[in-house]
């Protein structure tokens, strides 16, 4: 099983602390919290997996903060990255 | 989390020390030899030597000038020996230090009898000084005093999800016992300069954050520079960092999550409690120098690859939640969260292991780099000598 760590409680993402692996189950702590879920893609080291799902047009919460915009919608467990958010601000990834 | 406080020094203006040095401060680079080699003689002293100081006007002088006065006003520091080539600008420099109330010299080498006779008269001061002023006995001390300056520097992959967060958890902690915490660096808040506005406690505080931000990336552009452009880099996005929100709030995020109740200028001292932002630009040693020149009696400096260097006038702590980094940089690490990426250190635990080392180093203990003598000043110039 791979961890990742949820930055701050209300994050809707959090980091895998390993390469995680499709189909993998990932340890998701911190806060109190402490849930299991399965990787539905393959994911990077300090790459950001969803902790809840995110609906398209929704905030991507990471640092209690939104960083960006789901593009699509986002299930549980998959990789969030510059193929599904994007930038409120520039570039727009 | 033992919330009591640290042993300090109470200074007469209402500051506290974590540290009672004599500083002996070069006013001009050409007392920087001079006031070295008294420093190497004069056990209790560190040198406080800054650089230029000489043919400099307009903004870039005030800067220089309010810098050099800032760093001898630091709460750090017991008494002062100001030492320049002339007594007009050791005077003046005098001056502003004296507001504090704290013991204050000068020496000058045209009318002191030049490097041996500003010697000879700098180590009776200087003993004198020591002597009186290291009678002073630390005593308890509330978090409310503490003035903790954050940085980070060296930033790698591991900073923005170990040591950031846990240092941030440490700002926002102080901040509810009543402390202050500076944070400079505006080049990381591009990109996020909509949260910290969004977080200041007045509209004209939020309008100075979006300035300052514009500033530097306006230097930026004006040397070919685009700071928007391409950012977060390759590199930044193959690490995992989608949006520059993301990469700008993983550097932010060691100031906390607190209300900014205010913006200062470089070396300038916050006018009350809570978190100030700071105009330094993020060179380790220029921001150092300000965030001591604003009076921080503490800092704590983030780190991923590692950047040793601190500055004598104030303890640097150094964090670090790179593995590789802790064990072939130990020498220059003081507080190890690589547990943090391991999953084996929650950022709570996190969070108050740097607090226990904060209460042991405000105490007294010295930082890696205070043993090591690993400290600089530099104060930033911001217009050209005549």
């Amino acid at each position: 099983m791979k961890k990742a760590l949820l930055l701050v409680e209300k994050d809707n993402v959090a980091v895998v602390l390993d390469d995680v692996l499709k189909g993998e189950t990932i340890e998701i702590s911190g806060f109190g919290v402490k849930c299991i879920l399965n990787s539905l893609d393959n994911i990077g080291l300090a790459h950001k997996v969803a902790f809840k799902d995110i609906s398209k047009g929704n905030s991507v919460i990471k640092y209690g903060e939104v960083i960006g915009i789901a593009k699509a919608s986002i299930k549980v467990g998959s990789h969030v990255h510059i193929h599904n958010i994007q930038s409120t601000r520039i570039g727009g990834n | 989390m033992d919330n009591k406080g640290f042993l300090g020094y109470r200074r007469s203006d209402g500051q506290v020390g974590a540290r009672n040095y004599l500083g002996i401060i070069a006013g001009m680079d050409n007392a920087n030899p001079v006031v070295r080699t008294l420093s190497q003689l004069l056990n209790g002293s560190i040198a406080i030597c800054p650089g230029y100081g000489r043919g400099q006007m307009g903004e870039d002088f005030n800067l220089h000038r309010r810098s050099i006065i800032g760093l001898g006003k630091n709460p750090n520091i017991g008494a002062c020996l100001v030492i320049s080539l002339e007594p007009n600008s050791a005077n003046e420099i005098a001056k502003g230090i004296k507001l504090t109330g704290k013991p204050v010299a000068t020496l000058s080498l045209q009318d002191d009898g030049g490097f041996i006779g500003v010697l000879e008269k700098g180590l009776k001061i200087g003993q004198s000084l020591i002597f009186e002023s290291t009678a002073q006995q630390r005593e308890l001390i509330g978090f409310d005093e503490l003035v903790l300056g954050v940085e980070c520097g060296g930033s790698d992959a591991t900073s923005g999800i170990s040591s950031n967060p846990a240092v941030g958890m440490v700002s926002d902690w102080i901040v509810e016992q009543g402390g202050t915490v500076i944070m400079s660096e505006p080049t990381e808040w591009i990109g996020a300069e909509h949260i910290l506005m969004r977080r200041a406690r007045t509209k004209q505080i939020a309008e100075q954050i979006q300035k300052c931000a514009d500033k530097y990336i306006n230097i930026a552009k004006s040397q070919g520079l685009d700071l928007l452009k391409n950012n977060p880099t390759l590199d930044n996005i193959a690490g995992g960092l989608s949006t520059i929100e993301d990469k700008t709030l993983g550097a932010i995020r060691k100031g906390g999550s607190k209300a900014i109740e205010g913006l200062v200028a470089y070396g300038e001292k916050p006018t009350g409690k809570g978190l100030f932002l700071m105009d330094a630009p993020a060179a380790a040693v220029e921001n150092l120098t300000a965030i001591a020149a604003g009076g921080a009696n503490l800092i704590l400096f983030s780190t991923g690859r590692s950047n040793p260097i601190g500055i004598s006038v104030v303890p640097t702590i150094k964090i670090s939640g790179n593995k590789k980094t802790v064990k072939i940089m130990a020498s220059d690490i003081d507080v190890d969260v690589s547990g943090v990426m391991e999953g084996t250190l929650g950022l709570e635990l996190a969070r108050d292991k740097i607090m226990h080392r904060i209460i042991s180093i405000a105490s007294g203990q010295m930082t890696k780099n205070e043993i090591l003598s690993n400290g600089e000043v530099s104060i930033s110039r911001i217009g050209e000598s005549i």
